[in-house]
């Protein structure tokens, strides 16, 4: 069945992405700045070294691992930002319509049309390199799709009769768009969001890589990238595991919302007999 | 005379259209014009005629959920419309709705119960085991048993859904239920339990009805009253009798014509124009191959008295 193999091979991958993260420290058999050893550097895999050290010596896969922490962390919580300023803007937009529909969607507009990566890189450059600012430049730059969907779902949702019933009823609009609009939007909006992990993954990656993001020793799998360009021919294993690690999880979130959004069709949840 | 439960005085809704491309004037859809009605204590009105219009506008008016253009609306001759209007919870205590779709009036994602409770505790009418005590008495006041306040609503049927928007309309014990087309997307078969229903809640529980519905064969069997209404004016008023056995404007004749009839014979008919293209002043043709003829530019005459409760409007 397709809902199950979306569903289950999703998350047995951001599984292993997020155990990966959060037991980096446990799991990982070196340290991934300190454990550098010049002696052995852009030596291939072997059973010391699982995916091989890179140009200074350090340990492909310990850095891999903890690379995950940062791709996760960035991931999640600018994607929860994103959400969160996606679905305030959208539903409310859809709601109310009026001036703040058309300021709201003029927004979106502007936000679609500047390259959201040029738009965080420019954040980037006033903000500085390091970790809260790309929370903050990621998370501010990808709500518009979001917004839309949210918008456009409240729109067709809002007049429908238990909506209109819920306003008979004497129900306030916050209530109205928080128990009768939010619950039925919901669905596209964390399909959206799974989504858009992939997406901060794979923008945090090349910030890091054009050198604003994660400042180096500190590993991300984007500035592994750029640290393995320059071997790419005499160490490739230094750049094939970290674009590996990014591909799992951006496959792996993208399965997982997929396979979210259809467990949570209503039509699919029957009472438990 | 006393006073009215429900009294629609000169209500009139006009939209605004989107403008043409550049230039043209605005133009505006004149949904509702100067509709005045009465419901009175206990009795069923009707409000009849074809999509469009304006019926349903009207019932909006009365529930709070559009804002009339001008005319105001009165509860025990307390103004519903207007700077004094009660607030939306205040106004749900007076009047109730059972929408038309019963698949897009029930939220999928909560439970019959909670749909059925919610109202309850905002109102502070009634919490927890209270509240599903009463949630079970309104289910099988409507015919369905108590344990279906657990189940989900796409787990329903049409006919049982359009009875959870009926429970759900009464469990604020409303004076007035207004009615939109509650039965018209439903099976035959079903239509009739549904009004049935309807006519014993009206008896055990002394509501007044305002019925929606383009179906006079429905009317027929629930209304004390009728309204017919063509493009958003009232053209004839009366009791159920004088309306069904004594027709006088030919668009009731000819709403009471299209009550299907198996012995009829069939003719071909013509779609009426869109509502915002009809003049202000547009006529009904008893002949249906004729449209409205704009420069005929008779003033609408008022409705005229023809009987004891039996109004009619002569020029349009």
């Amino acid at each position: 069945m397709r809902l199950r193999f979306n569903l289950v091979l999703g998350l047995l991958l951001a599984a292993i992405v997020i155990i990966a993260g959060v037991f980096a420290a446990w799991i990982a058999p070196y340290h991934p700045i300190i454990d550098a050893d010049l002696m052995n550097s852009e030596m291939p895999p072997s059973w010391e070294h699982w995916m091989g050290t890179d140009g200074q010596g350090r340990d492909v896969f310990s850095r891999v691992l903890y690379g995950a922490q940062v791709s996760l962390t960035v991931g999640l919580v600018s994607q929860l930002i994103n959400s969160c300023i996606g679905t305030a803007l959208g539903v409310s937009a859809g709601y109310f319509g009026g001036w703040w529909d058309d300021l709201v969607n003029g927004l979106t507009n502007v936000m679609l049309a500047i390259p959201s990566l040029v738009f965080a890189l420019a954040i980037m450059a006033v903000l500085g390199p390091g970790l809260p600012s790309l929370l903050i430049a990621l998370g501010l730059t990808n709500w518009s799709w979001t917004c839309r969907i949210a918008r456009s779902s409240t729109l067709s949702l809002k007049n429908q009769g238990f909506v209109q019933a819920a306003k008979v009823a004497g129900f306030g609009d916050g209530n109205i768009m928080r128990t009768q609009i939010l619950p039925n939007i919901i669905g596209p909006v964390l399909v959206m969001a799974t989504l858009g992990i992939g997406g901060a993954v794979l923008a945090e990656a090349a910030l890091s890589f054009l050198g604003v993001g994660i400042r180096p020793p500190q590993p991300s799998w984007g500035n592994m990238l750029t640290d393995a360009r320059e071997l790419l021919r005499a160490a490739p294993w230094a750049a094939v595991f970290p674009g590996l690690a990014i591909f799992i999880t951006v496959l792996g979130f993208n399965l997982l919302g997929d396979g979210m959004r259809d467990l949570l069709d209503p039509h699919m949840r029957t009472r438990r007999a | 005379m006393s006073t009215p439960l429900l009294e629609i005085r000169d209500l009139t809704v006009h939209f605004p259209l989107p403008k043409p491309f550049l230039f043209g004037s605005t133009r505006v859809l004149k949904a509702v014009q100067g509709v005045s009605l009465t419901l009175n204590e206990g009795e069923c009105l009707s409000i009849v005629g074809e999509s469009g219009c304006g019926k349903s506008t009207t019932a909006l008016s009365v529930m709070g959920l559009q804002e009339p253009t001008s005319g105001e609306i009165l509860f025990k001759g307390k103004p519903l419309t207007g700077p004094n209007a009660p607030t939306r919870k205040e106004r749900a205590r007076i009047a109730q709705m059972v929408f038309q779709d019963p698949y897009a009036s029930l939220n999928p994602r909560q439970t019959v119960g909670r749909i059925l409770a919610a109202q309850l505790a905002l109102h502070d009418i009634a919490h927890g085991s209270e509240a599903s005590h009463r949630v079970a008495d309104m289910l099988s006041r409507v015919g369905l048993t108590p344990d279906h306040a657990d189940r989900y609503p796409h787990e329903f049927s049409g006919g049982q859904r359009q009875r959870i928007g009926i429970a759900r309309a009464l469990m604020l014990d409303p004076k007035i239920l207004v009615l939109d087309e509650p039965v018209s997307a439903l099976d035959v078969s079903i239509q009739a339990q549904i009004i049935n229903l309807l006519m014993d809640l009206q008896e055990t529980l002394g509501l007044s009805y305002i019925m929606i519905s383009h179906d006079l064969s429905v009317v027929e069997h629930v209304s004390d009253r009728v309204a017919v209404m063509y493009f958003g004016r009232v053209v004839e008023e009366g009791d159920w009798h004088s309306i069904f056995s004594r027709p006088t404007h030919p668009y009731t004749r000819r709403l009471i014509g299209s009550v299907p009839d198996p012995d009829a014979i069939l003719s071909g008919d013509r779609g009426l124009p869109d509502a915002a293209e009809i003049p202000r002043n547009a006529r009904f043709s008893p002949d249906v191959s004729r449209k409205p003829d704009p420069h005929e530019n008779v003033e609408p005459s008022q409705l005229v008295s023809i009987g004891a409760t039996h109004r009619v409007r002569l020029a349009q």
